[in-house]
């Protein structure tokens, strides 16, 4: 559905690229996460494709069609663009931010009333958005942002600085736009939303993408599955670790034969893990 | 126009709730009833003459050529005669607008006359009257003048319709100054705010993904500066002056609100807010001044100075409100102000947008 070939973007025109060619596919219907650092170049990609920066070096392809400067109307029509920062029209509530947008396209789209319903700002609806806290103007970006029933969904830290109620209500919501057939580009630097909901995830630092795969590829290409056994010695309760590649599955079952075992757990390297592995950096 | 009229619909709530547009409509409605209830209508500013004349050669020469034109010289001219010459010292001490003569017959020659001015009085007023009094007792005494009457027969005598100006009260001749300086410059100042909020706010950013369009979201902007500044003029303009001259007046101000508002947005691609802008603000604010002194004393008019628009709305709105005989001084500045208008709003779009599409 979106194809990205060799992007660079040098926001002085000059040698010092903020996307130094970054390739990568979105299917239909995928959710593809890119996951890096503050500065790392997640936010001038999105701007790219998007159309919000130029694009000075690199092809993208939407649907077969080749972008030749800035966006058209058809291309805005069928994309929804979630910020970072709730850029919200402080001053008009909540219901008039979204009719106003509803207003911009040329398509069907969302009822105003239930897409806040949705996101948990129904009684909220008629307040002035300056009056609404930070997890609620966030939330009324996210709703903007879907407000045209989008083909492709960008979303930029969808879930931050909400409380976990509320961040799991936005994944959910995120999920069923997937099932409905929606493409979603998700920009964090949240490795658990990432390997939550995303089918594939890109890992960029210093404008270039260092991995592309699916989580659980990542997790089993560069990390070191093992279990963690909690065990009691005396009054004291201790940990042990083994590795499950190797001569460490024979060392676990002698170890649980011969001990007082409390619990096990499978030590699955996180997403952050695996990014630190690869970049020798952390996501932060 | 539905798209126009759902970004109309939200920039005049905003609007309403902005500063800069509060302030305007506020200090209109003060402004005009300023004029109505506190300005004069009239303040006399004009010199009085006090005169002593002992040799009477000069006033009886007066009163006899005023009279053939039904005018009382001492009423109507401003001259005030006095017996003595400490009369005219007095008249000239207690009035900070006059000046004294006094005539009496000379030695070297016929008459001398004697000049009191105030220490401010002008040089080039001093000299007009020297040469006004030489002139004059020239003619009186014909054998020691300057000019033989034969001269006078030959030079070329036009008509001037002066006076007219003096019949307007002086409240109403403030109204071109009050117009463009309350509105038509603040126009510039609501411009660099609400795209500021914009900026600031980013909610542009998430307009600008969506399929509304730069050029429609910057016209949307202009329509409500120039929708506040129509209002606002007329808040003004009907009170004060009637509906005189309203119409042409409106156009004159709705065209000087669009440059305003389109240099406003050029401030706007430049600076967030309005205070961050307000060294250029105040750089415009001065040379659109300029104007002011060619419309207060139209002797000085350069023409360097029809280079700056406000000129041509000072004198549109001066040729429209108070009709002369000058309709062509009216769609002159109409033809100016629009042409100028629709440059400048063609290159702020452009200035911005360009601006805009670095910004991430």
């Amino acid at each position: 559905m979106v194809q990205v070939k060799n992007l660079r973007h040098s926001y002085k025109h000059d040698a010092v690229y903020a996307v130094d060619g970054v390739d990568f596919e979105i299917g239909s219907g995928e959710i593809f996460g890119f996951l890096g650092p503050s500065g790392a170049g997640k936010s001038t990609t999105q701007g790219i494709v998007t159309g919000l920066l130029e694009l000075q070096e690199g092809s993208i392809v939407v649907d077969g069609m080749h972008r030749n400067g800035t966006p058209g109307k058809e291309f805005f029509n069928r994309i929804g663009v979630g910020f970072e920062i709730p850029n919200v029209y402080k001053k008009l509530s909540g219901l008039d931010n979204l009719r106003f947008h509803a207003g911009l396209y040329d398509r069907n789209t969302e009822d105003p009333r239930e897409i806040l319903e949705m996101v948990g700002l129904g009684p909220d609806a008629k307040k002035p958005a300056g009056a609404y806290s930070k997890g609620m103007m966030q939330r009324l970006g996210f709703a903007r942002s879907m407000i045209n029933k989008p083909d492709i969904w960008f979303l930029d830290e969808p879930t931050m600085g909400l409380d976990p109620t509320t961040s799991n209500s936005i994944k959910g919501i995120i999920r069923r736009k997937k099932e409905e057939g929606t493409t979603i580009f998700l920009t964090t630097h949240n490795m658990f939303v990432a390997d939550e909901l995303c089918d594939r995830v890109a890992f960029i630092v210093d404008g270039k993408i260092a991995a592309l795969d699916t989580p659980k590829n990542l997790k089993l290409q560069y990390g070191r599955p093992n279990v963690v056994v909690e065990y009691r010695d005396g009054v004291d309760l201790k940990q042990a670790t083994f590795e499950l590649e190797g001569s460490g599955k024979g060392e676990l079952q002698h170890f649980i034969g011969a001990h007082d075992v409390a619990t096990i757990h499978s030590g699955e390297p996180t997403l952050e893990e695996i990014f630190i592995k690869l970049t020798g950096r952390g996501l932060e | 126009m539905a798209r126009i009229g759902n970004l109309l619909r939200k920039d005049i709530v905003l609007g309403i709730k902005d500063v800069f547009v509060i302030l305007e409509v506020v200090f209109a409605i003060l402004v005009m009833v300023l004029i109505v209830l506190v300005v004069p209508d009239e303040i006399n500013n004009e010199t009085q003459v006090f005169l002593n004349d002992e040799t009477e050669i000069l006033t009886e020469f007066m009163d006899r050529m005023m009279a053939e034109f039904g005018i009382d010289a001492a009423n109507d001219l401003g001259e005030l005669y006095v017996d003595s010459r400490e009369e005219v010292i007095a008249g000239v001490v207690d009035n900070p607008s006059a000046i004294g003569l006094v005539i009496a017959e000379g030695s070297s020659a016929p008459y001398s006359v004697e000049l009191m001015s105030q220490p401010y009085t002008q040089p080039t007023l001093i000299d007009f009257v020297k040469v006004d009094m030489a002139d004059v007792l020239s003619i009186i005494t014909p054998p020691a003048g300057l000019y033989t009457p034969d001269v006078y027969q030959s030079v070329r005598v036009e008509s001037l319709a002066t006076g007219l100006r003096d019949e307007i009260p002086f409240n109403k001749r403030l109204m071109p100054l009050v117009l463009l300086f309350m509105i038509g410059i603040m126009g510039l100042f609501i411009m660099v705010s609400v795209l500021g909020q914009e900026r600031a706010d980013q909610t542009m950013r998430a307009f600008r993904v969506s399929p509304g369009g730069l050029w429609s979201f910057l016209a949307s902007k202009h329509l409500l500066v120039v929708v506040t500044g129509a209002v606002t003029t007329s808040i003004l303009y009907l009170p004060v002056i009637g509906t005189q001259g309203y119409l042409p007046s409106l156009i004159i101000m709705v065209l000087t609100i669009l440059i305003g508002s389109s240099i406003g947005m050029i401030l706007a691609a430049y600076f967030d807010n309005p205070m961050s802008s307000i060294g250029w603000v105040l750089l415009l604010i001065l040379v659109f001044n300029l104007p002011t002194i060619s419309l207060l004393a139209p002797i000085f008019s350069p023409g360097w100075l029809r280079l700056i628009p406000s000129y041509h709305t000072l004198f549109g709105l001066d040729a429209a409100m108070f009709p002369d005989n000058n309709a062509n001084i009216i769609w002159t500045s109409i033809g100016v102000l629009g042409g100028v208008a629709a440059a400048l709003y063609l290159v702020s779009g452009i200035v911005f947008g360009a601006r805009i599409r670095k910004e991430n």
